[in-house]
C-alpha cells in the first residue's frame, strides 16, 4: 500500500511563519522551479482563487512524474507537461505546442528562503518570491521530493489571491509519461507575431499561434506568471457566456471576467475585435496588462443592446 | 496477494527503473510498499534521487553538430511529430528548436505534409477486398480537454464570434482554456503553479 497521510487544511495557516528575508541569486528560482518540475508525487491538491470577495475552489487527483503531471483519473484524465497535453476517455485528444523562447523569472523575481517548517509530518521548507519588496508568492516545498506541496499568490493588497495545497501526498507515483508517448499529437507552431507590442506590462510576447476560426494565441510570461490573449476580429457576446461572469471595471473600461480555481478570465471587444485573456496572473499585473492592451470599445455597448434586442 | 521482495541490488535497480517511469503498475505498487515505512529502502531512495537530481543539475550539453545532418534534427522532426520520442529527448529537441528557425521551419513544412497526406481519400483500385484508408485528421480542438472538463461539457460555453446569426464561427472556453494550458505547461512555472483543472469554464 502506498504511503498516504491526510492533512488538515486549515493546518496550512500555522504552518506559513513569517520568513526571515536574506539576499538571494536572482537565478535561485529557475533552480526550485527545475526542481519541482523532476519531483515525483502524487495525491490531491486543492487549489482556489479568491478575488474581489469570489472564490473558486477545485480539488484534483495529480500524479507527477517527469516533468508531466497526470490530472484526474481513468478514463476522465489528462496529462500535461512539457508544452503537451493529452486528454483520455472517450474525448481522447491532444495538442503539443513548439514554443519559440524561454523567459527567465530572475529578471523580475528573486527568491528569499524562509524557515524550515513540517508539511503533512514531513520536513519541508518556506520559499519566499518576492518581487520587489513585495511578496508575490509564498510556496512551501517538500524537502525529500521538491514537490510544491502548497503555494500561496499575493495580490497588490497583501492579501492572499490563489492558493494551492496537497490534501493527501505520496511519494510514489504512476509514470504518467507512458500515457503520452506514441500518441498522435496536434503539433502547434509559432506563427509571425502581429501587431501586439513585444512586451506588455513585464511580461514578454513569447510566442503566437493560430487558434480555431480564425483567432490567434499570443501567449506572454514574465517567467513566473503566464496568459495566453485569444484575439479574433469582429465582435463577441461575452454576456452570453455565463451566468457566472463578473463584471470588472479597469480605469474606467468595462470588461467582464470569470473567476477559476486557478486561473482567472478577462474579456471585452476593442473596436474590430473581441480578446480574451485567460491565465494565472494576480489582479494588479491584470490591470497593468489590460491598461496597455486595446481597450473596450464603446461601439460594442450598442452592438451588445442591438445583440440582444434582436439577436 | 503477495508480492515477491527484491534483494539490495534489485531494490537500486527498481528504485532507478521508477525513476525512469519504466515499471509497470504493479512494479509500481511494488515501489510503494517497499517505501511504505521500511526507513533504509527510503534512504536508498532519497540517495538515489539525489544523485540523479545531482546529474539533472550538470549542465547539458547539445549533441555535437557534426553527429547531426547539417548540425540540425534531421529525421528525429518526424519522430517529435509523432509522439515517438521519451521524455527527456522530447525536451533536447524542444530546446533546439526554440534555437533554430530552420529546424522549426522544417517542422512546419514536415507537419503541413502529415496533414496533407491524413487528409487524402481512400484510393479505389477497382480491386475487391478491404483497402485500409487514410484516416483523416480528427478535429481535437474542442475535445482537448473533454476527460477533465466532463462535468462542464453540458455548460453551455460556445461563443459566437462576430455579429452573431447562423453562419457565424463558434469556439468554446474549454478549448481555449487547454489551448492556454497546454501552452504553459511548457514553462518552469507550471510545476509551481499548476493550471490544470480549469480547463473547463463555469
Amino acid at each position: 500500500m502506498m504511503m498516504r497521510r491526510v492533512l488538515v487544511i486549515g493546518g496550512l495557516v500555522t504552518v506559513l511563519a513569517v520568513a526571515t528575508i536574506a539576499p538571494a541569486l536572482a537565478d535561485d528560482l529557475s533552480d526550485y522551479l527545475v526542481e519541482a518540475d523532476g519531483a515525483i508525487y502524487s495525491g490531491r491538491r486543492v487549489m482556489g482563487t479568491v478575488w474581489d470577495g469570489v472564490e473558486s475552489i477545485g480539488m484534483v487527483h495529480v500524479q507527477h512524474h517527469a516533468g508531466m503531471t497526470l490530472v484526474g483519473t481513468d478514463p476522465d484524465y489528462a496529462v500535461i507537461g512539457g508544452g503537451r497535453m493529452y486528454s483520455g476517455g472517450a474525448d481522447e485528444a491532444a495538442v503539443s505546442f513548439v514554443r519559440n523562447a524561454h523567459i527567465d523569472p530572475g529578471d523580475r523575481y528573486t527568491v528569499v528562503p524562509g524557515d524550515a517548517t513540517d508539511y503533512m509530518g514531513r520536513s519541508a521548507r518556506i520559499i519566499n518570491v518576492m518581487e520587489g519588496s513585495r511578496i508575490r508568492v509564498r510556496l512551501i516545498v517538500d524537502d525529500s521530493t521538491a514537490a510544491p506541496v502548497a503555494t500561496e499568490v499575493y495580490g497588490e493588497d497583501g492579501n492572499v489571491f490563489r492558493y494551492t495545497s496537497m490534501v493527501d501526498f505520496s511519494v510514489s507515483a504512476d509514470p504518467a509519461t507512458h500515457a503520452v508517448e506514441g500518441k498522435d499529437f496536434e503539433t502547434m507552431l509559432p506563427i509571425e507575431s502581429g501587431d501586439l507590442s513585444d512586451a506588455v506590462a513585464g511580461y514578454q510576447l513569447v510566442d503566437m499561434y493560430d487558434a480555431p476560426n480564425g483567432s490567434s494565441q499570443s501567449f506572454f510570461s514574465d517567467g513566473l506568471f503566464s496568459f495566453s490573449l485569444f484575439t479574433t476580429s469582429g465582435w463577441t457576446d461575452w454576456s452570453a457566456l455565463s451566468k457566472n461572469e463578473i463584471p470588472y471595471e479597469v480605469d474606467g473600461a468595462s470588461y467582464v471576467r470569470i473567476i477559476q480555481p486557478a486561473s482567472v478570465w478577462v474579456m471585452w471587444n476593442s473596436p474590430g475585435a473581441s480578446m480574451a485573456l485567460v491565465g494565472d496572473l494576480p489582479p494588479d499585473h491584470i490591470e497593468q496588462v489590460l491598461a496597455e492592451l486595446p481597450k473596450p470599445s464603446t461601439r460594442a455597448w450598442f452592438k451588445r443592446i442591438w445583440f440582444r434586442l434582436f439577436g | 496477494m503477495a508480492r515477491m521482495t527484491p534483494g539490495h541490488n534489485e531494490r537500486g535497480e527498481l528504485f532507478s527503473a521508477y525513476l525512469d517511469g519504466e515499471l509497470t503498475r504493479d512494479e509500481v505498487a511494488l515501489v510503494g510498499d517497499m517505501l511504505d515505512g521500511d526507513e533504509d529502502a527510503i534512504a536508498e531512495f532519497h540517495a538515489i534521487r539525489e544523485v540523479r537530481a545531482t546529474l539533472r543539475l550538470l549542465p547539458e550539453f547539445e549533441v555535437p553538430a557534426a553527429l547531426l545532418p547539417d548540425g540540425h534534427l534531421g529525421d528525429r522532426l518526424s519522430a517529435y511529430l509523432d509522439g515517438e520520442l521519451v521524455s527527456l529527448e522530447y525536451r533536447r529537441v524542444s530546446r533546439h528548436l526554440v534555437d533554430c528557425p530552420e529546424c522549426r521551419a522544417e517542422l512546419a513544412e514536415l507537419d503541413r505534409a502529415r496533414i496533407a497526406v491524413r487528409s487524402l481519400p481512400g484510393v479505389d483500385t477497382g480491386m475487391t477486398g478491404e483497402i485500409p484508408v487514410l484516416p483523416a485528421r480528427k478535429r481535437r480542438r474542442g475535445l482537448i480537454a473533454g476527460g477533465i472538463a466532463a462535468t462542464a461539457a453540458a455548460a453551455v460555453l460556445v461563443l459566437g464570434l462576430g455579429i452573431g446569426g447562423a453562419d457565424a464561427p463558434v469556439y468554446s472556453l474549454d478549448d481555449l482554456a487547454a489551448r492556454h494550458v497546454a501552452r504553459a505547461s511548457a514553462e518552469p512555472a507550471s510545476a509551481v503553479l499548476p493550471a490544470m483543472i480549469e480547463v473547463s469554464a463555469p
